[in-house]
């Protein structure tokens, strides 16, 4: 599956939004409160929800006035026979069609969860708890069982994986262990967070959950990384792209996004967008070129910053 | 001024008909020992632009790499050519006598290259301005001024800043 184009009426803080998205790697930049957290959120909520499901209230756009705004959420993609399909999501249960995923779509969320995994799930399903589904689905994936047989280059992914963490991940008695490569099995939480990430995706990737089809939200797969671990990130992150995985990934990461400018090829199919705040209303901007995007926050960031350490230099 | 100006590989042109006068090195290269490297114009209206000119938006593909070996592999002496390139020119120009003493100098390093964005120019600039000739205004010795300011731009950024010098890609 492939998603192409997703638009957005009156949700959150998008009233009228439409982005089209590469079949490989989007990268999403922009500052806080333009909408990236939520709008991976609601493309992720409408593929896995099933029809007829209310949409949440606090998802829909709050307005002065009391004139209705009916929330709209529409999905067109394209499935492996390469039939274009649409899903729209309506206030009052009118989801008009679902999303027929043929392989998985996982969303990584910023939190790491792993760590929390011990009784996390029952707890969940039987309580109010202050959890998001998403980050109660990422522990439930990462719970499933291991295929029987890994393709190639998946074992080539979870070597270079195991590489980074120093072992392989485990799961048993309802809790995640890194097992290092001297056996010693090191409690998920223990780890180092940046690292515990890797092994998530070590996981995802030996669970046959990342494979042609799949579609992979991720929001700020930075958060925590050394960065110089960013690049070995980008190389996984590209090779799962050229083996059919769509991802589509929020970043505030200068380094991140030129790290996926520098390490494509004509192979790879990335698209940058930014999302930023124009005239009273959120507008995206996309671009195969990051250094191309209008509103290129990140870049703007430091554009400033060494304008300051310029001016210090000259008076020095 | 009816003459075209091309760059050193024949893919763009200068429009710079607009100048009083426009210099290049080119013209007393019998003068300019053979190490020498200059920039490649000199503009001169009511104020005195150096322009060095970089483009890897060109078919030729060997420039391409030879420009991305340089900032890979050989960065700070790419850094310093660049400002080498100033002062060379600045001598010259004084030396036939060109440069109004009374108007400002401004250098300007373009690149046209789609993987060295902004904050890569400005990360450049702040590189090879340190090279150049700055703060010498403090002192009284310093008799006339030498650069106002350094600069690297894009395509873009030079078209708003200059849009009567325009720079046009030839079609092969």
């Amino acid at each position: 599956m492939k998603i192409k184009k997703v638009s957005l009426n009156n949700i959150a803080v998008f009233e009228e939004f439409n982005i089209e998205l590469a079949k490989g790697i989007n990268v999403i930049i922009g500052s806080n409160g333009s909408g990236k957290t939520i709008f991976l959120k609601m493309l992720y909520h409408t593929c896995m929800e099933r029809e007829g499901k209310v949409l949440d209230k606090k998802y829909v756009r709050k307005y002065e006035s009391s004139n209705s705004h009916i929330p709209v959420f529409l999905v067109r993609y394209e499935d492996s026979r390469k039939r274009e399909e649409t899903c729209w999501k309506q206030e009052n249960g009118a989801k008009l069609m679902d999303v027929h995923l043929e392989n998985d779509m996982i969303y990584i969320p910023v939190m790491e969860m792993l760590s929390h995994s011990e009784g996390l799930v029952p707890l969940y399903l039987k309580y109010k708890l202050p959890f998001e589904k998403t980050q109660i689905d990422i522990v439930m994936n990462a719970q499933l069982p291991e295929t029987r047989e890994t393709t190639q280059l998946e074992k080539d992914l979870l070597k270079k994986l195991e590489d980074v963490i120093g072992g392989s991940v485990v799961y048993k008695e309802d809790k995640f262990y890194i097992q290092h490569n001297d056996g010693i099995e090191v409690e998920f939480e223990m780890e180092a967070e940046g690292l515990r990430k890797f092994a998530l995706l070590w996981k995802l990737i030996r669970n046959g959950l990342l494979k042609s089809g799949s579609v992979l939200l991720w929001d700020e797969p930075e958060a925590n990384i050394n960065p110089e671990l960013l690049p070995v990130l980008v190389d996984i992150l590209l090779e799962l792209e050229k083996n059919g995985v769509q991802i589509v990934l929020t970043t505030h990461s200068y380094n991140l996004a030129k790290y996926f400018e520098i390490k494509q090829t004509e192979e790879h199919d990335v698209m940058f967008h930014s999302f930023f705040r124009g005239k009273n209303k959120v507008e995206v901007f996309s671009h195969r070129v990051f250094g191309k995007i209008k509103v290129n926050k990140l870049i703007e960031a430091d554009e400033e910053l060494l304008d300051i350490v310029f001016e210090k230099g000259l008076e020095e | 001024m009816d003459k075209k100006f091309l760059d050193e590989n024949g893919n763009f042109q200068f429009h710079f008909g607009k100048a009083e006068k426009v210099f290049q090195f080119d013209e007393i290269s019998h003068c300019i020992p053979a190490m020498q490297q200059n920039v490649d114009f000199v503009i001169i209206s009511n104020k005195v632009i150096f322009l060095e000119f970089k483009s890897t938006e060109v078919s030729n593909i060997n420039n391409k790499e030879a420009f991305e070996k340089k900032i890979k592999q050989e960065r700070q002496k790419f850094f310093e050519t660049i400002a080498k390139k100033f002062v060379s020119s600045l001598f010259w120009l004084w030396a036939t006598d060109e440069c109004d003493r009374e108007k400002e100098i401004k250098y300007y390093f373009l690149i046209d290259s789609e993987l060295i964005d902004a904050k890569m120019r400005k990360k450049f600039r702040n590189k090879i301005a340190k090279q150049l000739p700055h703060g010498y205004e403090n002192y009284s010795i310093i008799k006339r001024p030498i650069l106002t300011r350094f600069f690297i731009c894009d395509m873009e950024e030079w078209k708003e800043y200059f849009p009567e010098y325009a720079i046009t890609r030839i079609e092969a």
